[in-house]
């Protein structure tokens, strides 16, 4: 029986950076309407925000923790502190940001990916905005780029309109904690025909034990305009549970695009239970990138909802699931107007023990005609102490539609390693060449710095069974 | 969900019709046994023992090793009120496999039939069963089939069971299916639905041993407001195991079908292949398809695909038979003919096949004249 | 002076024996052509001297410019120098052509070569080959034709430069032209320091090589062995003959 070679795990490296707790405001552990207030006027809000918040409390605290997918009875939230501040109030200017903080974010490489003319950075640090700054192209544009409790203030009118109106506090009970506690977050603004020619960044970070992120990113492309926006994370290791709850509201209008690229790298002790959703007007165009990688539990679907006709989704995702990991991800499309189209490519590898669900679902109403839709996905596994699991969920209502949908798993072929190494590539290379090839559709959709790290996580080590 | 109420005054079971998320069963169902239905039974050749399922049958196959079923009230309605089956052995290493035909029919005055059957071919030997549901055309009285089939496929056997459903069109169907697969041994499973108002079916296979085989193919007509749930289980146990799955149908009218295909793989089961495919023909916008094509695996040495493709009649080809002089609709019944062939001529039995076809050819001319008059 | 010596290679596969008693020596500046009917082993042969891990040799030396070759494992006889062009390549999803040559360029030739000369270089044995450019950013044989893979396999000789070339069945599949192109490429390729094994079993590829020995291979083993004079005799009379004559020789 053939030996199987083992491919080692993600380089924690310079992700596992832990500071000295220095936090200014601390929520008291548990949820009460109290804390809830405490939240609300330490931010400033407005009336009808306060409101929301104390509404979706009342529906999280009557809804049970879900049963299916992954497993979460070891989720304890009320005990998690759910806000936490740092030190510091809003800056614009990287220099003026104090050191430690900076220190974290220099070792996450921001100010580089500054000078590499990206149009501007918000990072979130403990729950709250430090940083960002926005270049004067944009703000002449009409571009607003700024952080969710600013918006909520400044552009009261443009957020009240949108927030959390894909995303509801009914929807399910972390949604519901979301509209409760959330914090933070992007807010993106992209007037009616305007191009942002360079993609927009933005970083997350957790720090203080046990706390929560529940940022709330939310993104409005206007008529005939286009954006990249590029969301990353990560999280150093606790032995307390951490939980990440965010939901992320994405409108894309008429003739609009939107491509919104992520890597969730969280450390491996993190529930991530994120809630994406994007509403597609008439000819509009949403693309996601997506990468899974961190994290002990992840439950993300990324889902498309196509209400203008001629709208279209394309999904392009990566889901790597190694020891004690169980990431259930996947994609929903619903195909709520006719003449939508759909494409969506996953691609998972499970190892070590490591559990991959692939779990989607493409709905077409009886209204949606002349429907096309391409789903294919593929799974990769690299020993068996894994799992693959991979159910889809395809509800048509209408006959007016082109689905195909495909789906495969296995391994790496030894035929295709043979060929490799009879061009003189050594077979730890072979395997690392094909896994890489795997995982290519999606490396080439991320931004460079993503791409090269998700290369160089791939190392294997060496058993020879060819040669 | 509660199984065996006892209803107090006549001691007899109660058994509360399920909730089904996609199906919307009726309420009618789990009726009273009333006598026995009109069977015939025809073996053609040697080496066959067949004799009635009794009680004591039931501990020569375990049904509760299975997880893909109907759901444990059909289970205990099927166990407990049985009025028909048989146990059909074979030892037979014929060149030509023996053929054991059962066909049921059923009457408004013998509306329930509740059929156990447990299949076993030994080691090395052949069997072939056709199992056929009847019943004739009606609107309003409804008949009710349920069933359970066990499959005990011995090493190097060759097993063929084939199910048959022409129910009328208010009637309801209800069958389960479970086969253990042993070494070297080759199962196939051909089930046709083309009657019924409701009619949900499951069928797990165990591939136990290595080298084992088992091919599903599936073939089904939604019309009218037919409702359908589809559900195929192959679990891979066995190395060097193999199967496939083939479902093949058309969906018009107001029908709604739902697919289920799981694909286990057990760890263990290595250089194992299984492959999984639905096609679905969609003639009417009325009509509702779900599928849930699922591949779940523990086995990394192995090969497991899907594919599904649901939409219209190819126009290309449409367009290639209207040149040659066929109308529209003569094109189109020919085009899913041409699809289904794949299945019916795995079924062998050419008596068989043509009334299958010339029920098909009913359907499809019936089909488009019964949706003008509802529009009306 | 000697690239490869062969004697009494025996392999079998799946339990099946094929390759029954191979014996056979190439030289420098050599072209080799084996010709057989279908099932003779011919294909066997080149995967065996290549390391294809589903064969097991039974009996038998291959000695390959003084290295015991049946003792390297596949990487290493590559970067000893033998090449073998597939008869079936594998497709490498993910992996682009260019990256690919780079790569095995490296590692057979021990040195990362520069990235424009190699391009530049790359480029003009594409256009020897007819093959658009565009094929270096694709994925490796994905998608390609039959004959598109094997003007890759060409490609990837005149860049690998390997010592001993052995081309499996690589007239299968392209069309005319191509079959000349390949073909006279593969006679380009070849000099005083190298040598080339060409298995087919299609004829007319002689009018583009110049081949200096003719090998009959039949059920396992090299019946007779000539000059260009014995696949005209081949062309003229098929196979009969030889499996006849081995036959015969086997009572």
């Amino acid at each position: 029986m053939a030996n199987k070679t083992f491919i080692a795990d993600v380089d924690r490296g310079i992700y596992d950076v832990i500071n000295q707790e220095d936090h200014r405001f601390v929520a008291d552990k548990g949820l009460t309407e109290d804390i809830i207030r405490d939240i609300s006027r330490e931010k400033n809000e407005p009336q009808w925000m306060l409101e929301y918040r104390l509404k979706s409390l009342e529906i999280y605290k009557s809804k049970p923790i879900p049963t299916w997918g992954a497993d979460l009875s070891e989720l304890d939230v009320e005990n998690i502190v759910h806000y936490v501040r740092p030190n510091t109030d809003m800056k614009t200017s990287w220099d003026d940001v104090p050191d430690d903080i900076k220190e974290t974010f220099e070792r996450l490489g921001i100010p580089e990916a500054e000078r590499k003319s990206l149009a501007g950075v918000g990072a979130q640090y403990d729950s709250e905005v430090v940083y960002h700054s926005l270049q004067a192209e944009l703000t002449e544009q009409g571009v607003i780029y700024t952080d969710m409790d600013t918006a909520v203030k400044e552009y009261e009118e443009i957020v009240r309109k949108y927030f959390m109106t894909i995303i509801t506090n009914r929807d399910h009970k972390f949604s519901a904690l979301h509209g409760a506690v959330w914090s933070g977050g992007s807010f993106v603004y992209v007037p009616a025909g305007v191009k942002v020619e360079l993609p927009l960044q933005s970083y997350f970070r957790l720090n203080a034990k046990g706390a929560g992120q529940f940022e709330h990113t939310l993104i409005i492309v206007e008529k005939g305009a286009s954006l990249h926006f590029i969301e990353g994370c990560s999280a150093p290791k606790y032995s307390v549970q951490n939980l990440h709850a965010g939901a992320v509201e994405l409108f894309v209008k008429e003739d609009a695009k939107l491509r919104y690229s992520t890597i969730e790298n969280w450390s491996r002790n993190m529930y991530n239970l994120n809630t994406k959703r994007s509403a597609v007007d008439k000819n509009g165009k949403i693309e996601w990138v997506s990468g899974s990688f961190g994290s002990r539990v992840s439950m993300l679907y990324p889902m498309s909802i196509l209400r203008g006709e001629g709208a279209s989704s394309e999904f392009t995702g990566i889901t790597f699931a190694a020891k004690g990991q169980y990431l259930d991800t996947g994609t929903k499309v619903l195909h709520a107007a006719p003449n939508t189209t759909s494409i969506v490519n996953s691609k998972s590898i499970s190892k070590d023990g490591g559990h991959a669900f692939y779990r989607g679902l493409l709905r077409v109403t009886p209204n949606a005609t002349n429907v096309k839709s391409t789903v294919n996905c593929e799974s990769l596994m690299l020993d068996n102490r894994s799992k693959s699991d991979t159910v889809p969920i395809i509800e048509i209502g209408n006959d007016q539609v082109d689905i195909g949908h495909e789906a495969k798993i296995g391994r790496i072929s030894d035929e295709t390693i043979f060929y490799l190494m009879s061009r003189g590539i050594d077979e730890a290379e072979a395997k690392a060449m094909i896994v890489r090839g795997f995982v290519e559709p999606i490396t080439k959709e991320l931004p460079l710095e993503y791409a090269v790290e998700l290369n160089n996580l791939i190392t294997l080590e060496l058993e020879g069974t060819i040669g | 969900m509660k199984l065996n109420q006892t209803n107090d005054k006549t001691s007899k079971p109660i058994y509360e019709v399920p909730i089904w998320k996609r199906l919307t069963l009726p309420e009618n169902l789990f009726p009273e046994i009333k006598g026995e239905v009109i069977e015939q039974i025809s073996v053609d050749g040697n080496g066959v023992e067949i004799e009635p399922y009794e009680a004591y049958h039931e501990a020569l196959f375990k049904d509760s090793n299975f997880t893909k079923h109907l759901g444990l009230v059909f289970g205990e309605y099927i166990s407990n009120e049985k009025n028909h089956g048989y146990v059909v052995k074979s030892n037979s290493r014929d060149w030509q496999s023996p053929v054991v035909k059962i066909s049921y029919h059923m009457s408004d005055d013998r509306p329930v039939l509740v059929d156990n059957q447990l299949i076993v071919v030994e080691e090395g030997s052949k069997l072939t069963v056709v199992l056929d549901y009847l019943a004739d055309d009606n609107v309003e009285n409804s008949r009710q089939h349920y069933g359970t089939t066990r499959v005990i496929a011995k090493r190097g056997s060759f097993v063929k069971v084939i199910k048959l459903q022409r129910l009328g069109d208010a009637d309801a169907h209800f069958d389960q299916n479970f086969s253990i697969v042993e070494e070297g041994a080759k199962l196939e499973l051909v089930d046709v639905q083309f009657g019924a108002q409701t009619k949900a079916v499951a069928y797990e296979s165990q591939l136990l041993g290595r080298h084992a085989n088992a091919d599903l193919q599936s073939l089904y007509f939604g019309d009218k407001n037919e409702q359908l749930d589809l559900s195929f289980t192959m679990r891979h146990f066995g190395a060097k195991s193999e199967s496939h799955i083939l479902s093949k149908g058309a969906l018009s009218g107001n029908s709604k079908k739902v697919f289920r295909g799981n694909l286990f793989f057990e760890t263990g089961s290595v250089q194992s292949v299984g492959k999984e495919k639905e096609v679905v023909v969609l003639l009417n916008d009325k009509i509702k398809s779900d599928s849930i094509p699922a591949l779940l695996c523990s086995e990394d040495d192995v090969i497991g695909e899907h594919a599904a493709s649901i939409g219209q009649l190819d126009h290309e080809k449409l367009f290639y038979l209207m040149s040659r002089g066929l109308s529209l609709e003569a094109a189109k019944r020919l085009v899913i003919k041409a699809s289904f062939e794949e299945v019916l001529m795995t079924i062998g039995d050419d008596g068989l096949k043509s009334s299958i076809e010339e029920a098909l050819d009913r359907r499809l001319s019936d089909g488009r004249a019964a949706n003008e008059a509802r529009e009306l | 002076m000697q690239i490869i010596k062969i004697e009494n290679l025996k392999s079998q596969v799946e339990g099946q024996q094929i390759l029954k008693g191979i014996d056979l020596t190439i030289n420098k500046g050599e072209i080799h052509v084996i010709m057989g009917p279908n099932g003779a082993g011919k294909s066997t042969l080149a995967n065996v001297l290549m390391g294809h891990p589903a064969h097991e040799v039974l009996e038998g030396t291959v000695d390959f410019l003084g290295k015991d070759l049946l003792d390297m494992k596949v990487d290493e006889r590559a970067k000893a120098g033998l090449f073998l062009s597939f008869q079936y390549p594998q497709e490498v999803p993910g992996v682009t052509v260019e990256n690919f040559l780079r790569t095995a360029k490296k590692e057979v030739s021990g040195i990362m070569p520069m990235m424009t000369q190699f391009n530049k270089d790359v480029k003009k044995q594409m256009a020897d080959l007819n093959m658009d450019e565009k094929y270096l950013e694709r994925y490796l044989n994905q998608g390609f034709s039959g004959g598109e893979k094997k003007k890759n396999e060409i490609l990837q000789m005149s860049v690998l430069n390997p010592k001993l070339a052995i081309l499996d069945e690589t007239d299968s599949g392209l069309d005319i032209d191509a079959i000349r192109v390949v073909y006279e490429t593969v006679q380009k390729l070849s000099n005083d320091n190298n040598g080339i094994l060409v298995i087919t079993h299609y004829n007319k590829i002689l009018n583009y090589i110049k081949p200096d020995f003719v090998h009959v291979l039949v059920d396992g083993k090299i019946v007779r062995s000539g000059d260009i004079t014995l696949a005209e005799e081949i062309e003229r009379t098929g196979y009969e003959v030889f499996k006849a004559e081995n036959a015969a020789k086997t009572v």
